[in-house]
């Protein structure tokens, strides 16, 4: 009886394992959902196209199209090696990426428009991705755009450094090895190994991703319900995400040291939200009292929380001699620029680049003389 | 449905249960084509890391 059992035990396990092989060969030749991380690397997908036919977003155009470059990243192919120019690369997350943007219509991609008229040749290229946050932007850093020596590098940073509550929980998921329970270790091992394992981990983080309420959503801000939040649970709040807000200020320094060590000058954007004081112009509603998931309660608590980060951007700025867009602050709080309370439509784009674009023009008029033709606006020589 | 009825009772009756997570796995593929061969699948690859 146990020799049978031993059999079928062993017949069974042969058969996962040629399941497994089975599943492995066909996600090597057809990879499904372009998942972006595999262990602890970013993947990018070079002429990935999407033609999304849209019924999730009514404020959004219903057929996009959204291509890759060869590089991977949205914007125009690089210009050829050897000619001077002004390249420029953004990096950030969903805010950056404008997945459900079509092509040339991204912030950066705008942004590189408006640029042409003030330098020649420039080049700028949108390498944002949805959910990545500043130790994802390391690896980015490092693996890819480090090699590509651009000239100047845009961080728009903060909101899903905001998302995962404490330091020391987040920090573990970075580090290799201190602090990661033993069934992350293995699985991160083996999705470096495995494309199946992979395929698990971009669920898990996508799940991840839901929890922390970043994923991309249609609001109706009309029938959004309300929240009241205390100044103590606001106080506690704010508390806990103090931690939080000096591991992202370390790590953003961290991205503006390897920049500058490679000759890339970085700039720095404080992130927007469709949150805090007054109200919303285009549907009237409170801006300070809509709810904002069990995290937060409303979303003043999550504007204030988000405040604690850019402040760190600020600082940061204003420590390290960097550039600061301060976009939190400049970005208009009206919903006609924004799907949900953190991704813009198509003109809260434009706004966006049109806001960058002004505060970065005689900065960069001052990286790169050589490239600029004299019309940034304001007064002054840059 | 009666398919997968029938497979299951095969399975049970021939004891060739390791047949089964291979009979899953191409289950799993099927739905995966299906699934993304349209866009509903885009946000999937929102993955914060």
């Amino acid at each position: 009886m146990i020799k049978n059992f031993l059999k079928n035990a062993g017949l069974l396990a042969l058969g996962c394992l040629a399941a497994l092989l089975l599943l492995e060969i066909f996600l090597a030749f057809y990879p499904p959902l372009a998942g972006r991380v595999r262990g602890k690397k970013i993947i990018l997908f070079p002429y990935k196209h999407y033609v999304i036919e849209n019924t999730r977003f009514p404020k959004i155009e219903r057929h996009i199209v959204r291509s890759n470059n060869s590089l991977g990243f949205r914007g125009p192919e690089p210009l050829p090696p050897g000619k001077k120019a002004l390249t420029i690369i953004a990096v950030g997350g969903s805010t950056t990426e404008c997945f459900y943007l079509s092509d040339g219509k991204s912030w950066p991609e705008q942004l590189g428009k408006e640029l042409a008229g003030s330098f020649h040749p420039v080049w700028v290229n949108n390498a944002g991705m949805d959910g990545q946050s500043t130790f994802a932007h390391q690896i980015l850093m490092s693996d890819y755009i480090v090699k590509l020596k651009p000239r100047v590098v845009l961080f728009l940073t903060g909101l899903n450094d905001m998302g995962l509550t404490s330091a020391n929980r987040f920090d573990s998921l970075l580090t290799d090895n201190i602090g990661r329970p033993l069934p992350a270790k293995l699985l991160v091992w083996a999705a470096s190994k495995s494309r199946v394992f992979a395929l698990l981990q971009n669920f898990l983080l996508y799940e991840k991703a839901i929890k922390a309420g970043l994923v991309h959503a249609q609001l109706d801000l009309k029938t959004m319900k309300t929240a009241h939040v205390s100044k103590e649970r606001l106080a506690a709040l704010l508390k806990e995400h103090s931690a939080g807000a000096k591991a992202y200020a370390k790590r953003l320094e961290g991205l503006i040291s390897l920049s500058r060590a490679n000759g890339i000058e970085p700039i720095l954007i404080t992130q927007p939200l469709l949150c805090g004081k007054g109200r919303d112009p285009s549907t009237g509603a409170n801006l300070e009292l809509l709810e904002a998931g069990p995290e937060f309660g409303n979303c003043a608590a999550e504007w204030d929380v988000l405040q604690l980060y850019n402040d760190q951007t600020r600082e940061l700025g204003a420590r390290l001699h960097v550039t600061v867009v301060d976009l939190a602050d400049q970005m208009p709080k009206d919903s006609r620029y924004y799907y949900d309370t953190a991704h813009y439509t198509a003109e809260g784009a434009k706004k966006v680049a049109d806001i960058v674009y002004r505060d970065i023009c005689r900065p960069l008029a001052a990286i790169s003389p050589a490239t600029y033709t004299g019309t940034c606006p304001g007064k002054g020589r840059p | 449905m009666t398919f997968l009825k029938d497979l299951f009772g095969l399975l049970k009756e021939r004891k060739k249960w390791w047949l089964l997570p291979i009979i899953l796995v191409l289950l799993l593929i099927g739905v995966l084509v299906v699934l993304t061969s349209t866009t509903a699948i885009a946000p999937f690859i929102y993955t914060l890391f």
